[in-house]
């Protein structure tokens, strides 16, 4: 599995150098001018980006089919693609938090909360991104995403809508338990990211190469 | 188990394509060719073989154990070559060598290193620069160094150069002077077979034709050629295929079953194959 991870880094090194140099530029931009959200949206887009890229140049080259006569299984191919992501988001993370550093005005609280904030909004992405492009590829995926990234905000419109959830109940609440946030957060994701990967295993696992 | 392969009654079933009943057996120690048209079902063989698809009914045996149920040791003795490099195209070979290291236990970083710089793999170019030729060489040399004992190869030797396919085979039958290493070869390219496999397995439509020893084959099978009017007083049950022209008649015969005075030239690999897949007779 190191292995793997290895080899998309290596696949990936240019493109996380060209990141890099973006991160900068967005960082002193965001510090200059006091828009610290362009930084965020670009962790964010690299986050969710180039986990899919390093599926797109596995499908280029036909890796899949070399990878499945290597003594690896099918489930632990997958797990290194959601690995070498966590792996991307925590780096981007860093790297923007260090830009960060740099910017004396925000507290250090702030800093940190903004780096838990990305880190589980990337694993977001990730959670729905990856299965879409395992099951359809990167191509079809990318346009089948596009298609379906609004479906949790239709869902939550739906759901208010029809009277099954009090929203703004829940908003109250979450107001009065502010401490609670970080947990709800961490275990939403966590719930989702592993339901993510069980998915996209089970999609590889009967997947004709 | 002395079998490399065992492929029982494999079916699988396409829109517009199906894989029937196939069944290859290929002892070890052998080097087998599986023939057939573009199309004619190899690469869905080899590939379930592989356990890269599902079959719907029938199953592949690599040593005794279908691939899916294999511990990792055993998969490292099988070296895959497909008809394309499938390295990411970035990449070096150097920096193949880097993960694949990684990924096989056994990996044998000297001996791929010492056969890319044999083969006059550059080191500093990336994958997708290479020559066809290049790009399989580096296919095989990764498939020979984690002390693989079979050598799967899909259409490997189409699109190169006579001195390149040539180089190829000489290596696959160095890799079979161990008696226990074996190779399974699909191609269209039949004078390839000929000059290195001991089994020929000839696939159409998706079925098996036969499946036999290349001396059998062509001991087996002669071109009987006669005049028109001769030919019409031939067992029919002893011919193949055949060509017509107005004056004489080429035809592929089972050779024990002609009786009288024919010529009959000794057929080979390419006759036998080009005959079975013209219309007609089979």
């Amino acid at each position: 599995m190191i292995g793997l991870i290895y080899k998309d880094l290596m696949v990936m090194r240019k493109t996380l150098v060209l990141y890099m140099v973006i991160f900068v530029v967005y960082g002193y931009m965001g510090i200059a001018y006091d828009q610290g959200g362009l930084l965020f949206a670009m962790v964010l887009v690299l986050s969710a980006m180039l986990p899919v890229s390093s599926i797109a140049y596995d499908e280029r080259c036909k890796w899949d089919k070399i990878a499945n006569t290597a003594p690896l299984s099918r489930k632990e191919i997958v797990m290194a693609k959601y690995l070498f992501a966590i792996l991307l988001t925590v780096f981007s993370v860093a790297v923007c938090f260090v830009i960060y550093l740099f910017d004396s005005r925000m507290p250090m609280t702030e800093k940190l909360i903004m780096c838990y904030m990305l880190t589980m909004g990337g694993m977001l992405y990730q959670a729905l991104l990856l299965p879409v492009n395992i099951k359809f590829g990167a191509e079809k995926g990318r346009n089948i995403m596009l298609a379906i990234m609004f479906v949790p905000v239709l869902f939550v419109v739906a759901v208010s809508n029809t009277g099954l959830v009090d929203l703004p109940a829940v908003v109250l609440f979450l107001e009065n338990n502010e401490h609670l946030i970080p947990y709800i957060v961490t275990a939403t994701v966590a719930v989702v990211y592993a339901a993510s990967v069980t998915l996209s295993v089970k999609i590889y696992e009967n997947k004709d190469l | 188990m002395n079998n490399a392969i065992e492929i029982k009654n494999l079916c699988k079933n396409y829109p517009s394509f199906s894989l029937k009943d196939v069944n290859i057996t290929l002892p070890k120690g052998y080097i087998m060719g599986y023939v057939g048209a573009n199309g004619a079902g190899k690469s869905t063989t080899i590939a379930s073989l592989l356990g890269l698809i599902k079959s719907d009914s029938g199953f592949c045996l690599i040593d005794g154990k279908q691939m899916s149920q294999m511990t990792k040791a055993e998969k490292s003795g099988v070296g895959v070559v497909l008809d394309e490099c499938n390295f990411p195209e970035t990449l070096t070979w150097k920096q193949v060598d880097k993960f694949m290291k990684k990924i096989y236990h056994n990996w044998d970083s000297e001996k791929f290193t010492s056969d890319c710089i044999k083969w006059k793999l550059p080191e500093k170019t990336q994958v997708f620069k290479y020559s066809k030729g290049m790009k399989m060489k580096l296919s095989i040399a990764a498939a020979m160094c984690h002390g693989a004992k079979l050598l799967v190869l899909d259409e490997a030797t189409s699109g190169l150069d006579p001195v390149v396919r040539n180089e190829i085979l000489d290596i696959l039958l160095d890799f079979v002077q161990d008696e226990e290493n074996s190779v399974f070869m699909s191609s269209h390219i039949i004078s390839d077979l000929e000059k290195v496999c001991d089994y020929i397995t000839f696939i159409k439509d998706g079925r098996i034709i036969f499946s036999a020893e290349k001396e059998r084959l062509t001991e087996q099978y002669g071109i009987l050629r006669c005049s028109n009017s001769d030919f019409e007083k031939i067992d029919k049950t002893a011919v193949i295929a055949f060509n017509q022209n107005s004056f004489s008649t080429d035809a592929l015969v089972h050779k024990s079953r002609i009786a009288g005075d024919y010529i009959i030239d000794k057929a080979n690999v390419e006759d036998i194959m080009l005959y079975y897949m013209k219309e007609g007779k089979e």
